[in-house]
């Protein structure tokens, strides 16, 4: 018994030892490709006088003041809008609820630049540019998190608690004010912060649908530094952006543990409830047409040409007329799976290294340590990511400023936080059990993991390369930045085709978009 | 940790360093790169008798405006994603400069950005074209004009410089207000403004006054579709900001010779004088002759407004927020 005991604690120390040395790659990558660019960015903005000139810059003001406001105002829309079907799926079961709530979702897989075409296509052509479209397209982008957040939580929430407040006569308002709310308020504003944050941080969104006038903090970043060429205001303006995110993420945080064992009450089915049946489907429908629409505008929009039905839109993507305005499609979209490829190739193994570490350590100051290392890139913008790694890598031995593969680093960077998540969960939750009775059996410490975890995590891990592949694949704000005369990738082309004017570049960008949508689809119902 | 990170990080940066030499090319024959701006629109063969003659293929890649494509350039100075680069004008040409950007350039174009007008709008509305800026601020011509962001297009920066060059640097800014009370449009680039928004063009928008080139009216007759003989637009000579192109091997490269036989070729008789109804620009080369269409129709004004290139690349940025200030918040 005791030489039992002793080869599986063994068996926990080999594991725990392999993870540590393993995680010191992804460790050396977020140094170099994170803390590097970062820090480079910090030194640069608190040795020049331009973060108190862009305090007096009225015009910079005036951004700050907009960045603001516009995240606000669509936070609180986003609530408003989120708030039908995130009572109708917390409370209620309804045939088909996964795949409708899937729908409602989706728009946050998909890159912001498409969420903003669809947009675009939908209105009409005075108001292409203003801030009806990006309040709107903020909404449909952000529903997925306010759902996901907050019906998590409401789900929890013990049904009979209410139906006894109703049952001593309350109001169904004061039922969900007083019983409710108090339940799902740490949610709810736990997921206005997220959604706050990207919307302060909004760049595709504003490049496409801001017009001359509109524009964000991020977006003031790429116009000082690429088309200014005032790479200090550019890295002021990174600086005081992060000081803003990192208060209100610290304001908003939840403070409860995630993770901790929950239970989640049964849901009445709505077939038994025909009074509360109509109003549950009718939140869940409408909000699923609120959110549809813009992409089959944007299919529509792909189809018509000068006011008439037309497939060469579709056509010229392929048959070189964009040629004259330097525009590519084909090779787009050979960069755009390249560079997905090899995301997913660097950061699955990095985030597989990471998510070992964090499941088998057994001090808890690793596991903080792993999570807020992790969870910093999330916070950060693409658009400072690609602004610090353009000002770090000029230097011989690292000047890597005009390759393509650095390009690739920002995805991995960007899309490793997201990784590591999807991974961290399934490994934490093997019971210690499973695999000491492996050791018990005879098995090697390798053996082990490799029956038990790596088989365990054989599913998070598909999951994990489609997340990769989607965030290299739309990726917009960083490859803005960093992508170069032939590297550019599928978003980038879109912007571009939608930036210009005339009825077939529009339409072909609309026609790009809707391809890029199936093949987002098609990438993410793989894994 | 720390000892085991840095050689992580010095394998890495082997590793990523030998991915950049593959790049040495011997310099016979081969490709060479030529980064432009987005309007760089050629003839199509043109390129075809300087590959027979030397033996290299040249690959055009387009990189946005202006302003971008020079800005972008410079954050990869010294390591540049061409070997050489058409389009810097003489806003620009002082950063190019001090960013240390080029190995050596040379002048290959001048053109003219100057306010176009429809003929037939004035004509059929019995009001006289205007003459001046000043005139552009008249209630008369209210809500007539569009013109660029100066901020991403490069005609709408030579026309803001033209109004800081005619008002000085104490009066544009009140001349831009009033601008703007008098409803002008902006737009983000020449193609939107000029074959969108301009009502004497393709696209025959709504507003009959236009920024743009001292060339365009050729444009017009050459372009046009029925055959016109004469063009349906004119230029106000008065408002002209004299513009010059630079073409320049980027510091860097490793095929500098071919890089220069590239110069030599767009400096010459061939190229030059395709320019003039290709580009819309007045070749410098002497020996270039100009196409009738293009001398009987182009303004090319003796004594444009102007503004020194040094003066331009220190005040720039701070004109353009003066500027996005009083017209975009």
């Amino acid at each position: 018994m005791d030489k039992h005991h002793a080869a599986m604690k063994q068996t926990l120390a080999t594991l725990r030892r392999a993870a540590l040395v393993s995680s010191v790659l992804p460790a050396a990558w977020l140094i170099v490709f994170y803390v590097f660019p970062l820090g480079n960015i910090f030194s640069r903005a608190l040795s020049i006088d331009a973060f108190t000139d862009i305090l007096g810059n009225s015009g910079i003001r005036h951004v700050l003041w907009f960045t603001m406001w516009q995240a606000l105002l669509s936070t609180a829309l986003t609530l408003i809008v989120a708030f039908p079907i995130t009572w109708a799926c917390s409370r209620w079961q309804f045939t088909g609820q996964r795949f409708v709530i899937g729908l409602a979702t989706a728009p946050f897989v998909l890159p912001t630049v498409i969420v903003a075409a669809a947009v675009r296509a939908t209105l009409p052509q005075q108001m292409s540019s203003g801030i009806t479209g990006i309040l709107f397209a903020h909404v449909i982008f952000n529903l997925a998190v306010v759902v996901r957040i907050v019906s998590a939580r409401w789900q929890q929430a013990p049904p009979n608690t209410a139906a006894a407040a109703r049952t001593l006569g309350a109001s169904a308002w004061k039922t969900f004010w007083l019983v409710t709310w108090p339940m799902i308020r740490s949610a709810v504003v736990g997921a206005a912060g997220i959604v706050f944050m990207f919307c302060f941080t909004s760049f595709g969104v504003i490049k496409i649908l801001g017009g001359p006038r509109y524009s964000t903090i991020e977006v003031e970043i790429f116009t000082r530094a690429v088309q200014f060429g005032d790479i200090n205001t550019a890295v002021a303006l990174v600086l005081l952006q992060l000081i803003v995110i990192a208060i209100v993420l610290g304001l908003t945080a939840p403070r409860d543990e995630f993770g901790k064992k929950i239970r989640v009450h049964r849901q009445s089915h709505i077939r038994d409830y025909p009074r509360q049946r109509r109003l549950v489907l009718a939140s869940v429908y409408a909000t699923v047409l609120f959110v549809g629409t813009p992409f089959v505008f944007m299919f529509v929009s792909s189809f018509r040409l000068h006011h008439r039905w037309s497939i060469n839109a579709w056509r010229h993507l392929f048959d070189g007329t964009l040629d004259s305005i330097g525009v590519d499609v084909a090779r787009a979209m050979s960069n755009s799976l390249f560079f997905a490829t090899l995301t997913v190739a660097i950061t699955v193994p990095l985030a597989l290294c990471l998510a070992c570490a964090s499941a088998y350590s057994s001090s808890p100051s690793v596991r903080r340590l792993i999570a807020i290392f992790v969870g910093a890139p999330l916070a950060t913008s693409a658009v400072a990511l690609g602004l610090g790694m353009i000002i770090t890598f000029d230097q011989s031995p690292i000047n890597w400023r005009s390759h393509w593969f650095l390009l690739v680093c920002a995805h991995c960077t960007i899309a490793l936080p997201l990784a590591l998540r999807v991974l961290a969960a399934p490994l934490q939750s093997i019971p210690a059990t499973l695999r000491d009775s492996a050791r018990t059996l005879g098995a090697s410490p390798l053996q082990t993991w490799r029956k038990i975890d790596l088989a365990i995590i054989k599913r998070p891990l598909l999951i994990c390369a489609g997340l990769c592949a989607a965030v290299s694949l739309g990726e917009f704000g960083a490859t803005s930045f960093l992508t170069r005369s032939g590297n550019d990738t599928i978003p980038t082309t879109i912007a571009r085709l939608l930036g210009r004017p005339g009825d077939i570049v529009q339409s072909s960008g609309y026609a790009l978009a809707s391809l890029f949508v199936l093949l987002i689809v098609g990438v993410m119902s793989r894994a | 940790m720390k000892r085991k990170i840095i050689p992580a990080i010095l394998i890495a940066s082997i590793a990523f360093g030998s991915c950049s030499s593959g790049d040495t090319t011997i310099e016979s024959g081969g490709t060479i790169k030529l980064l432009a701006y987005d309007a760089f629109t050629p003839e199509p063969e043109i390129f075809t008798s300087f590959t027979k003659e030397t033996g290299i293929d040249v690959i055009v890649s387009l990189g946005g405006d202006t302003g971008t494509l020079v800005s972008k350039a410079l954050l990869t100075a010294g390591t540049p994603e061409a070997d050489v680069l058409w389009g810097v004008d003489n806003t620009l040409i002082s950063r190019a400069i001090d960013g240390k950007l080029f190995e050596s350039y040379e002048e290959v174009d001048t053109a003219a950005v100057c306010v176009n007008y429809d003929k037939d709008y004035f004509a059929k509305n019995d009001i006289a074209p205007p003459v001046t800026l000043m005139d552009l601020a008249l209630p008369i011509y209210k809500d007539m004009l569009v013109i660029q962001n100066p901020v991403t297009s490069s005609p709408g920066l030579a026309f803001m410089l033209a109004t800081i060059s005619k008002f000085g640097v104490n009066d544009w800014e009140q001349y831009w207000k009033s601008l703007r009370a008098n409803g002008v449009k902006i737009v983000d680039d020449w193609t939107s403004a000029y074959t969108v928004e301009f009502s004497g063009s393709s696209g025959k928008g709504k507003y009959p006054l236009v920024v743009s080139y001292g060339s365009s009216p050729p444009a017009e007759v050459v372009y046009s579709d029925p055959p016109v003989t004469e063009p349906p637009t004119a230029v106000m000579e008065q408002t002209c900001f004299g513009q010059i192109e630079y073409a320049g091997i980027l510091r860097g490269t490793k095929k500098t010779k071919n890089a220069q036989k590239l110069i030599d070729f767009l400096t010459g008789k061939i190229f030059q004088e395709s320019m003039p109804l290709t580009l819309f620009v007045v070749p410098v080369n002497p020996d270039a002759v100009l196409p009738e269409v293009f001398s009987k129709f182009a303004v090319i004004p003796q004594n444009p407004l102007t503004l020194d290139a040094a003066d331009i690349s220190s005040n720039r940025v701070a004109w353009l927020d003066t500027w996005t200030n009083i017209m975009l918040r």
